[in-house]
């Protein structure tokens, strides 16, 4: 069997999921005034981070993530933004995602604007629709045998000889 | 909806019968200090860790929706990984009762050695899945996630996974130095310093450019973007594949060549995968290195019938193939130098030797013909030498001929012979050190 390769797939996906939960704790964190530690901050820089990247690969095909890990999680959020911007347009998406970039830096930093409430609860619906697309994909790589992915699948991970 | 108070209860009751279930299994007891799959408990254990970490985290039933919704997630993903976990099991128990002939053992931990590092804890198992695999650190990516949490394995873990029937297989077992050089490249970070080398080109990124724009014509649902990154994750494994080849080829010499050869050709010829290269681009990046490396007198000299095959399999690497294979071929091809520059520049001392290893190769094959062990007559010769010399006579016992290379695998005399020399020459080394 390849379990192998599925165990270290399974982890990676599901550190995607936690990242991606652990984000949605830490807005909540924020819109409801709690103190930050400087994990939330972290979560939070990275959480914008990522949204930048998803933005411009829209534009580039070049920009592209140096790790697996982020071209992974730029992946989910390009299909979690998608998914939330019923336009469908990708200039639409993209000025979504700068904008939500935004406001998550200011409250990486306990500097919230008017405006940015409404801004922050979107993206909790953002990373948590990105959460439940690696829960999905965690509960796959689990039950599942490891068939070779479409070119357009997820990278694997833990390649055999 | 999940996140409720009982969804709560529920999973934080069966994350800890999970913990539990792996804690309190036998094969999870404790083992010697210094002895093989310590540090692959402790990180099944630092996963437990991280796990209770985020238990202790628990939100409270009035906290925000999302908070408790996305904690519900979290502990969904955390048992899920906690199942996934059991894989290591057998693993632990495998460390107390190693199947692996020991004369293989003891190389492939000196392969470790060289190649990953002086930290590393080798476990090696059967598979019933015919196949040669590999995974370290595999619960890292969720230890790591866990804010707050701090591992205590700092020991790199590393499970090799060899075909059942293969445990006293002695001259395929170079194929393991390839599996280690997947925990070399991800512990180095080597596939980056070759992505690097390339990026840095302005021809490689106009030709990288170029394929993406070719591919839009073929792949019409899919994005520029999507096609870079596509092609982008393709290349960088292609990358991974090669340098393992590479890494085997300074760690074992051509001792690599020809189990690569024995394993991997009745499986695939020049068909290109997303994943790996083309055995005919790996067999001529293959003999590239070894070329240069000074070995190709001594591989015309050990079997000039099958070095004259392995060329006509290299030869066909630059048959046609589509794209973007293609383009990914081209460029590692023009890119050869920078595998092979990254695989020395990682062996550094331990790189194998052609001088060296082929004085002691030609001693070890004179002794199998006697069919005497062929651990030295005049002091312990190295292990890789005793590995090589065996292959030496195989190929005049069986044939210097493609058939022959595959009937040299399954001369169970002359590999019970090959791991039991290098087991007595590491043992007679140790001696004489400590002595």
């Amino acid at each position: 069997m390849r379990d192998l390769q599925r165990l270290e797939e399974l982890s990676s996906t599901a550190a995607l999921g936690l990242w991606s939960d652990d984000v949605v704790v830490a807005i909540s964190r924020a819109t409801t005034g709690t103190q930050l530690t400087d994990a939330d901050e972290g979560l939070l820089k990275e959480a914008a981070t990522i949204l930048d990247s998803a933005a411009k690969r829209t534009a580039k095909p070049l920009v592209t993530p140096r790790t697996a890990r982020a071209l992974a999680a730029t992946d989910t959020a390009l299909i979690a933004v998608a998914a939330l911007v019923s336009e469908g347009d990708s200039r639409e998406q993209k000025k979504l995602m700068t904008s939500l970039a935004k406001a998550i830096r200011r409250a990486a930093k306990s500097a919230l604007e008017e405006g940015d409430s409404a801004q922050l609860t979107r993206a909790m619906s953002l990373f948590g629709i990105f959460g439940e697309l690696q829960l999905v994909e965690s509960n796959s790589v689990l039950t599942s045998r490891n068939d070779s992915k479409a070119w357009t699948g997820t990278q694997a991970i833990s390649p055999s000889f | 909806m999940d996140g409720n108070p009982s969804d709560l209860t529920l999973l934080l009751a069966s994350a800890q019968q999970e913990i539990d279930g792996l804690r309190d299994d036998p094969r999870m007891s404790s083992l010697e200090a210094g002895s093989r799959g310590v540090a692959l408990r402790s990180h099944v254990l630092d996963l437990i860790g991280a796990v209770e970490y985020r238990v202790a985290q628990s939100p409270t039933p009035s906290s925000p929706e999302p908070e408790r919704r996305a904690f519900a997630r979290s502990m969904r993903q955390s048992i899920l990984v906690l199942r996934g976990a059991h894989a290591a099991l057998p693993w632990l128990e495998a460390t107390r009762r190693p199947t692996l002939n020991l004369g293989s053992l003891y190389l492939t931990e000196d392969c470790a050695r060289s190649l990953v590092g002086n930290d590393v804890d080798l476990v090696v198992v059967p598979d019933p899945e015919f196949m040669y695999s590999t995974t370290s650190w595999m619960f890292s990516a969720v230890v790591i996630s866990t804010p707050g949490f701090v591992a205590a394995t700092t020991r790199r873990p590393i499970v090799l996974n060899y075909p059942l029937s293969d445990s006293d297989r002695l001259l395929l077992h170079p194929i393991f130095a390839h599996e280690l050089g997947h925990a070399a490249v991800d512990e180095h970070r080597l596939v980056a310093d070759v992505e690097a080398a390339l990026d840095n080109d302005p021809s490689f990124v106009a030709a990288f450019g170029k394929a993406v724009t070719d591919m839009e014509a073929l792949w019409t649902a899919a994005s520029p973007t999507q096609i870079a990154g596509t092609v982008r994750a393709s290349l960088r494994q292609w990358i991974e594949e090669l340098l393992c080849d590479h890494l085997a080829v300074e760690a074992l010499g051509p001792a690599f060549l020809w189990a690569f050869s024995s394993f991997v050709m009745p499986l695939s010829y020049g068909v290109p995968a997303q994943s790996h290269p083309p055995n005919t681009l790996r067999t001529r990046l293959l003999i590239t290195h070894l070329t240069e490396r000074g070995w190709r007198a001594y591989l015309d000299r050990a079997a000039p019938n099958i070095m004259s095959w392995l060329d006509g399999i290299a030869a066909d690497a630059a048959s046609p193939i589509a794209m973007p294979y293609s383009f990914l071929r081209d460029q590692l091809l023009a890119y050869g130098q920078v595998l092979r520059d990254t695989a020395l520049s990682r062996a550094g001392a331990h790189a194998m030797s052609p001088a060296e290893a082929e004085v002691g190769a030609n001693e070890a094959a004179d002794l199998l013909a006697e069919t005497i062990l062929p651990n030295g007559t005049h002091g312990p010769l190295d292990g890789r030498s005793i590995l090589l010399g065996g292959w030496q006579h195989a190929f005049v016992e069986h044939g210097d001929h493609p058939g022959g290379i595959v009937a040299a695998t399954r001369d169970r005399q002359i590999q019970e012979l090959v791991g039991k020399a290098i087991e007595m020459s590491v043992v007679e080394q140790t001696w004489t050190e400590e002595a």
